[in-house]
C-alpha cells in the first residue's frame, strides 16, 4: 500500500519536472520565469524587491499605502481604464506586499494573458500617485486595518520581537497614525527607485515563454534601473505582547529560520516542522499528530497549535503558533519550547513524505506557486520545487537535530490576548 | 465584478488532511468608522475549532501573513446601507415617490402620449370652440350689414322746403327731418319749461332753429308718429294717441319722454345723421 503512494508521488514527480519552469535574466535586467503547465488559466506577477522592510525608518506605511494605490491613475492610463479592462477581460487583480517583496497577480484565461500583461505592466510599474487620488484611498486602508485577525497581529508582532529595530519588524500594515503620512511625491519616489527592471520579475503560470519574453523585453514599460539592496535584519529573538479581553491567549513562538537563498537548511526545517505539526491528519483531531512534536510535549488542556515558517532575504523564521488558554499559557509555552528544541522524530520517512506533499500542494496551486516563484528569483532561492523535495529526500534525524539545536537557542515570543501568564523568552531554559 | 466571497452550495467533508477553509472577513459598518476588528480574540468554543484555527493560519513560506488587496475584485463587501446614492427626488416624477405605492397604482400617471393627446388636441379644440363662441356671439350682436352700410346718412337740406318734414331711414329706425317755419320756431321758443312733462327748452333740442331732426319712434311703446298732425303741429302716434309738438316734446297723451335726438351735424348744405 504504501510503497504504491511512494511510487505515485515519483510519478507525479516526474511529471512535474517535465513542465519545468524557465527562468532567464533578460539584458535590461528583469528577470522572467515562466511555467507551462498547460492550465487554462494564467497567473500572472509583476513584482519588485519593495516590500515592508525597504521602507526607511520614518517611512512606516508607505508600502501599504502604495498597496492600495494600485488601480489608480498610472503614468499613461487612467486607473478606471485599466480596471475596467482588466475586469472587461475576465481578469482578477490582486495587489500585494510581503517584508520583501511587492507587486500585482493578475488571474486570467489564458487567450488574454497577453493583453492582462500590457494592464499589468502600467499598474504594477507605473503609478502616478496623483496627489487628489489620496483621499480616495485612505478609507480601504482603514478598512484593512479594521479586518486584521488575532493571527495577523500576533504574527506581526512577532516579528517585530524577533528582528528588534531591523528591517524585517517593519509591519505590512500602516499604523493608524500613519494613515495619509505620505505625499504624492514621497510615494512617486519610493516607485521611481524600485520599479525598475533591475530590481523585479515577471512570473508566468500557463503562459508561453515567449509572450511573456517579447513583452519584458519590448513594451518598454518598466523603467530601466538596477538592483536594490536592503538592509540586513539578523534574529534577535525578544518578547512582544499585546493585551486583548477575554480568555485565550494568542501565542507564537519563533527561533532563527532558514533564509530564502538556502535551500538545503530550507530543507530541513521542513521536515522539522512537518515533525513538529503544520496540520491535523484527520478533521476532528485535536493535535496534529500523536507521533508529532506537539502531539508528544503533552499540552496542558485547551490548547492547540501548529508549526509555520516564514523565509525572508538573509534570515527567516520557523516555530509554532498556539491558542491557549490564559490560564494554561505558560505551561503551554513551556511544552511547546521543549518540543521545539529537543525533537524525538520517530518517523522521519513520514515527516519528509507530509513536508514532500506540501510543498507539491501548494505547487498545484498556480496562484501560490508565482508568488513563490516571484520571491525566490528576487532572492536568489531555488529555481524549482524539484530543488527543495530532491533536498528534503537527503535530510535525516540528525540534521533536523542539528537544525533545532541552533535554531532556537534564542527565542522570540509574541502574544495577543490575556499574556499574563506567559514567560519572558529569557526566563526559559 | 466578482465578490471574493460567496459560499456556495458545495459541501465537502474532509476525511483525511487538513481542512480546506476559505479565510473571509466582511466589514459591516462604513469604511470611514469602522472600529476595530475584534477587541477580544476569537473565542473557540471546542478544540477543533482552535486546531481549524491556528492550522488554516500558518500555511506557506512566503505567503504566510502575506497583505493582499483585491484590485477589480471586492476585497471587503461594504452593507447596502453604506452606499451613498445621489438624491434624484427632485427629477422624479411625483407619482413614483411614494415607495409605498406600487407601480402599476400610478401606472397611468406616467404614461405620456394618452395625457398629451387629452391636453394637447383638447387644449387645440377647447381654444377653437371658444373662438367660434365668441366669434358668433359677436356678429349676432354686432349691426346687421345693411344698417352698418347706413351708419350715417346726409340729407339733402334743399330736398326739404320750408314747413315740410321728412322722414328718412337711419339704423333701421325713421328719422323726422322737419324744417320748421318762423311763426313754429317762435311758437316753440315760447313754451314755458315748468309745464313739461319731459322739461327740455326747444334750444336743447335743435342745433339750428330751422331744423329739427327727431327719431321717428314714440316713446311709449315704439310705434312710428305721423308728422305733422297732432294737436301740437308736430306729431302724432295714432297707437295711444301721443301729441308731440314741432320740437318733439311730449303734449299730451302716454308717452313719458320727448322723441329722441340723433346725433347729427350740419355740413355745408347737408345734415348729417350719425355723427356729432
Amino acid at each position: 500500500m504504501r510503497s504504491s503512494l511512494v511510487s505515485k508521488s515519483a510519478a507525479a514527480l516526474k511529471a512535474n519536472s517535465q513542465t519545468a519552469p524557465i527562468k532567464e535574466k533578460l539584458k535590461n535586467g528583469l528577470t522572467v520565469v515562466a511555467q507551462d503547465n498547460n492550465g487554462a488559466v494564467s497567473q500572472l506577477i509583476l513584482a519588485f524587491r519593495a516590500g515592508a522592510r525597504y521602507q526607511s525608518v520614518t517611512q512606516q506605511g508607505l508600502v501599504h499605502h502604495i498597496r492600495n494605490f494600485v488601480g489608480r491613475d498610472a503614468q499613461s492610463y487612467p486607473g478606471l481604464q485599466l480596471v475596467w479592462s482588466s475586469a472587461a477581460s475576465g481578469a482578477q487583480m490582486n495587489s500585494f506586499a510581503s517584508r520583501d517583496i511587492f507587486g500585482v497577480q493578475i488571474s486570467v484565461a489564458r487567450d488574454d494573458a497577453a493583453y492582462a500583461l500590457s494592464i499589468l505592466g502600467h499598474v504594477a510599474s507605473k503609478p502616478a500617485f496623483k496627489p487628489w487620488e489620496t483621499e480616495d484611498v485612505l478609507p480601504t486602508i482603514r478598512a484593512d486595518l479594521s479586518q486584521k485577525t488575532p493571527y495577523s497581529r500576533v504574527f506581526e508582532d512577532l516579528h517585530r520581537a524577533a528582528f528588534r529595530n531591523d528591517s524585517l519588524s517593519y509591519s505590512l500594515l500602516s499604523s493608524k497614525n500613519q494613515i495619509g503620512a505620505f505625499k504624492s511625491d514621497e510615494m512617486s519616489k519610493f516607485a521611481a527607485k524600485h520599479f525598475v527592471s533591475g530590481n523585479g520579475v515577471l512570473v508566468g503560470i500557463n503562459i508561453d515563454h515567449n509572450i511573456l519574453k517579447n513583452y519584458a523585453e519590448e513594451s518598454g514599460t518598466i523603467s530601466e534601473g538596477s538592483i536594490v539592496m536592503n538592509h540586513m535584519a539578523p534574529f534577535r529573538g525578544g518578547d512582544y505582547r499585546r493585551f486583548a479581553r477575554g480568555d485565550n491567549v494568542h501565542i507564537m513562538i519563533a527561533g532563527a529560520g532558514a533564509p530564502i537563498n538556502d535551500v538545503k537548511q530550507r530543507a530541513v526545517q521542513s521536515v522539522f516542522l512537518a515533525h513538529v505539526g503544520r496540520s491535523s491528519p484527520l478533521k476532528f483531531a485535536t493535535l496534529p499528530g500523536t507521533q508529532s512534536g506537539l502531539g508528544l510535549a503533552n499540552l496542558p488542556g485547551g490548547v492547540t497549535g501548529s508549526s509555520f515558517q516564514a523565509a525572508y532575504d538573509g534570515s527567516g523564521l520557523a516555530g509554532v503558533y498556539l491558542i491557549s488558554p490564559a490560564a494554561n499559557s505558560d505551561a503551554a509555552v513551556r511544552a511547546a519550547v521543549g518540543a521545539l528544541r529537543k525533537p524525538k522524530v520517530q518517523d522521519i520517512e513520514g515527516c519528509k513524505r507530509r513536508a514532500i506533499a506540501e510543498i507539491l500542494f501548494s505547487s498545484e496551486n498556480s496562484v501560490l506557486s508565482a508568488y513563490e516563484h516571484a520571491t525566490n528569483a528576487l532572492y536568489k532561492g531555488p529555481d524549482s520545487s524539484n530543488d527543495l523535495i530532491s533536498e528534503i529526500q537527503k535530510v535525516d534525524v540528525k540534521d533536523v537535530e542539528k537544525f533545532a539545536d541552533g535554531a532556537f537557542q534564542r527565542l522570540a515570543i509574541s502574544a495577543y490576548g490575556n499574556y499574563f501568564r506567559i514567560p519572558y523568552s529569557d526566563e526559559i531554559h | 465584478m466578482a465578490s471574493l466571497a460567496r459560499p456556495g452550495g458545495f459541501a465537502v467533508k474532509v476525511i483525511s488532511g487538513s481542512q480546506q477553509h476559505v479565510n473571509f472577513v466582511a466589514a459591516s459598518p462604513a469604511a470611514e468608522t469602522v472600529s476595530a476588528f475584534r477587541e477580544v480574540p476569537a473565542e473557540f468554543t471546542t478544540a477543533e475549532a482552535r486546531q481549524a484555527a491556528v492550522t488554516r493560519s500558518t500555511g506557506g513560506v512566503f505567503t504566510n501573513g502575506l497583505a493582499v488587496k483585491g484590485i477589480n475584485v471586492t476585497s471587503r463587501r461594504l452593507a447596502h446601507t453604506d452606499v451613498t446614492f445621489p438624491d434624484m427626488t427632485s427629477y422624479r416624477r411625483d407619482s413614483t415617490k411614494n415607495t409605498q405605492t406600487p407601480a402599476r397604482d400610478t401606472e397611468d400617471q406616467r404614461r405620456a402620449l394618452p395625457s398629451a393627446l387629452y391636453y394637447g388636441a383638447g387644449g387645440v379644440l377647447s381654444l377653437w370652440a371658444g373662438k367660434e363662441v365668441v366669434q358668433t356671439l359677436v356678429s349676432y350682436k354686432a349691426m346687421a350689414a345693411d344698417q352698418r352700410a347706413l351708419a350715417s346718412i346726409e340729407i339733402n337740406m334743399s330736398d326739404i322746403p320750408e314747413g315740410q318734414t321728412k322722414t328718412f331711414e337711419w339704423r333701421g329706425k325713421p328719422v323726422f327731418v322737419k324744417h320748421r317755419t318762423k311763426a313754429e320756431i317762435a311758437k316753440e321758443k315760447a313754451v314755458p319749461v315748468a309745464d313739461l312733462r319731459h322739461p327740455q327748452h326747444d334750444d336743447e333740442r335743435v342745433q339750428k332753429d330751422e331744423w329739427s331732426v327727431v327719431i321717428g319712434v314714440c316713446t311709449h311703446l315704439g310705434c312710428v308718429p305721423i308728422a305733422n298732425a297732432g294737436d301740437f303741429g308736430g306729431y302724432y302716434c295714432p297707437c295711444h294717441g301721443s301729441h308731440y309738438d314741432a320740437s318733439g316734446r311730449i303734449r299730451k297723451g302716454p308717452a313719458p319722454l320727448n322723441l329722441h335726438v340723433p346725433a347729427y351735424s350740419f355740413k355745408d348744405t347737408t345734415i348729417v345723421i350719425g355723427s356729432s
